[in-house]
């Protein structure tokens, strides 16, 4: 009986812990909120002003497509995440981004320890979502990136600035890390699930590469460098001034007048660039009045006039010299943490910083961009430039590119002028030498030559005959 | 100097000879040997590997006047030059050695600067290719080494030879008054040389070598070659990309 009596007591607890308990595990479970994208490797779509949805990126799939570039940050793209939310019952859906901190951490945003996340404009307060809902969340790529240069979390968050584009400490990518999670009275929400995205972003071009130096030929400029070793290039890019096929006639003279010759000295960075002075604007750098261009002047050779006006005493150049005042006007635009121009003196030299950045230079300065983005890859160490005019100056730049398709900042330019030469077939030739092509065969020539022609012919022919009397 | 390394190689050689003949006399009195020459491989072809100095005769063209176009621009280093020959030994002769025909094939580039007009260098290369070819008659007479196991196997080659060649720039083929660079040179090919058969000095590794790759003897050998690609009076104005020269290279008999 007592037995029984125990076991049934026993069956009862048992039964009734079970119901108590069980709700508990399974409970919290059944109501967590949770932020979860459609499908896997899930991507979000870029958003243009101007343009709209470009789709998940535009790039090739060698440039990163689903990165953050700098021209990405430029053109203040934002990302549309398209997420689905359940298990909502009055709890905030807040967006936070971080370079380093895991921001479920409540500590990470600044709630009783060092913020190192920041909150992004996007998401809603007292969601009611019971059943699975999509949510759209539109982000600024500016305000990402932005984020990662407060050194104390501020109270409100401000949209930035295409100033955010130019944040990122070195030219080395970085990875963000968004958060979509759910927030109640200013904490993450214990048991509930985010969504989190990891967001690669190089917003830095490399450093250019070192030795720059030219070599000219005929119609071509061969350009010699040290290829970079870090890991961030992925090519080159060559920029020429003038524009191949727009050269106009500067500094031309292939018609027999004196032949102007360039004084282009290959280790002065400033050598026709650093036409400015203390306070000039950059518009006025290849003005009539703009006295200096160090290193940048001409001689003549095999005449008296001067090609053109202006002087030609050593750190001037006269006017209508080839120096491009866009292409300039790119170097010294790209001021601030980039380039530094230094007024100490006429024709200054522009220097170059030891870490990356971002060439201004426009797009059209550059020579075969036969990939896309690079005319010369990773590992090349030299680019010869085809196609160009004898007897004009060209001044060519050449600047690492990363593979987000950042171009990074100029090297010191360089300068050259192209101009006939004799190679060896020319001398041969010009020698009196006569050969040239694969059917030069004939008769007639010295008599020894010829009979020794006709000998072989007539025994070629006299063997044939005889196969053919064989064989008949 | 010279005379005296010349002296120590031809006394090595000799040395090498009379102790290989003498190990070919212990090899006939071997009980084995019948065996082991069971095992031997036929023989008809011939591979050899051939390195040379080049430096081509193109200066010797009488329509140069005297110019030396090659020079100015090369310079007066020779080149090394790459070759391979193949050979068919399609007639036996007893106690004599093989007959047969042979093909080959090499390449050779120099490269230097060109020059601006005012003679000053510029960033430009110039360049000339050359990759001459010939076909010929080769006599082997091994009768030395399998005879009377003296490993020296003397050889003569005699045929015609063609030569390709190309004359370029940095921009690629060079072009001068509507005449580009490239085409053929043709000409006569003669050799003369001497191969020293490296079977003897590891006859271990010679029977491995012909068990496992059919390679029944393996030559060092040097030659004197002339190649006179001077148009063999059937070719106006070839570029004179022949040379003499000697050649050294390995070969093997299979």
């Amino acid at each position: 009986m007592l037995n029984a009596w125990a076991m049934r007591r026993r069956a009862s607890l048992f039964l009734a812990t079970g119901c108590v308990i069980l709700p508990v595990l399974v409970a919290p479970d059944a109501r967590a909120q949770s932020i979860t994208a459609p499908v896997m490797n899930y991507y979000p779509d870029r958003i243009v002003p101007g343009t709209g949805d470009i789709g998940i990126g535009p790039r090739a799939q060698n440039l990163n497509p689903t990165g953050i570039s700098y021209d990405d940050c430029a053109q203040n793209q934002s990302l549309q995440f398209n997420l689905l939310m359940s298990s909502f019952v009055g709890q905030d859906i807040q967006v936070w981004a971080s370079k380093t901190g895991d921001c479920t951490n409540d500590s990470n945003r600044g709630n009783g320890g060092i913020a190192n996340c920041w909150r992004l404009n996007a998401g809603s307060a007292s969601v009611n979502a019971p059943t699975s809902m999509p949510v759209q969340f539109t982000l600024r790529v500016q305000d990402i990136i932005g984020g990662q240069a407060y050194t104390t979390l501020p109270t409100t968050f401000p949209s930035q600035t295409s100033a955010a584009c130019n944040t990122q400490p070195s030219y080395s990518a970085v990875s963000f890390t968004i958060y979509f999670m759910a927030i109640s009275n200013s904490l993450f929400v214990s048991g509930s699930t985010p969504y989190e995205y990891q967001l690669a972003v190089d917003t830095m071009g490399p450093p250019p590469p070192t030795g720059v130096s030219p070599a000219v030929g005929d119609t071509l400029f061969t350009v010699n460098w040290n290829p970079n070793t870090d890991l961030d290039s992925a090519g080159y890019a060559l920029f020429l001034s003038p524009i191949r096929g727009q050269e106009g006639t500067s500094g031309t003279d292939a018609s027999g007048s004196p032949e102007p010759t360039l004084i282009c000295p290959g280790a002065d960075a400033s050598a026709g660039m650093a036409a400015m002075d203390a306070g000039d604007a950059d518009a006025s750098i290849d003005g009539a009045s703009s006295p200096v261009d160090a290193g940048c002047y001409y001689s003549y050779t095999g005449g008296s006039a001067p090609v053109t006006s202006g002087g030609s005493a050593a750190g001037t150049c006269p006017s209508g010299t080839p120096n491009d005042p866009v292409l300039e006007s790119a170097f010294v635009s790209d001021a601030g943490a980039q380039q530094v121009e230094d007024d100490s003196g006429e024709g200054g030299l522009i220097t170059q910083p030891p870490g990356g950045g971002i060439s201004t230079i426009p797009p059209s300065y550059a020579v075969d961009f036969s990939n896309g983005f690079t005319a010369a890859g990773v590992t090349a160490n030299s680019y010869t430039i085809t196609r160009l005019r004898n007897y004009t100056t060209y001044h060519v730049v050449v600047a690492a590119v990363d593979g987000f398709g950042n171009v990074g900042p100029p090297s010191p330019e360089i300068c050259g002028l192209p101009q006939p030469v004799n190679d060896f077939w020319k001398d041969y030739r010009q020698d009196g030498g006569g050969a040239g092509g694969f059917c030069a065969l004939e008769a007639v020539g010295a008599p020894g030559q010829s009979m020794a022609g006709i000998a072989l012919a007539l025994s070629t022919a006299a063997i044939v005959r005889r196969r053919r009397r064989r064989a008949s | 100097m010279s005379r005296a390394r010349a002296l120590a190689s031809l006394a090595f050689a000799l040395g090498g000879a009379l102790a290989a003949r003498e190990a070919g006399a212990q090899e006939r009195q071997d009980p084995l040997e019948g065996r082991h020459r069971s095992y031997e491989s036929p023989q008809h072809f011939a591979f050899e590997l051939r390195f040379l100095p080049y430096s081509p005769d193109i200066d010797t063209d009488p329509a140069l006047h005297g110019a030396t176009p090659y020079h100015t621009v090369f310079g007066s280093s020779a080149r090394l030059m790459i070759g391979a020959e193949f050979d068919w030994q399609a007639l036996r002769i007893p106690h004599l050695g093989t007959l047969g025909p042979g093909v080959a094939i090499g390449y050779t580039k120099m490269n230097a600067q060109a020059t601006f007009l005012n003679g000053q260098q510029s960033g430009e290369t110039t360049s000339l290719e050359i990759i001459p070819a010939y076909a010929v008659a080769v006599f082997r007479a091994d009768v030395f080494w399998r005879d009377a196991r003296v490993p020296l196997v003397p050889y003569a080659k005699a045929g015609v030879g063609y030569a390709i060649w190309r004359a370029s720039n940095t921009l690629g083929t060079s072009h001068f008054n509507g005449s580009t660079g490239v085409g053929g040179s043709l000409g006569t090919q003669l050799a003369l040389g001497v191969s020293l058969n490296l079977n003897p000095f590891d006859e271990y590794a010679a029977r491995g070598f012909d068990e496992a790759m059919g390679v029944n003897n393996t030559y060092l050998f040097g030659e004197l070659m002339r190649s006179d690609l001077s148009g063999l009076g059937v070719q106006s104005s070839p570029l004179r990309v022949g040379e003499s020269s000697w050649v050294l290279g390995l070969a093997f008999e299979f």
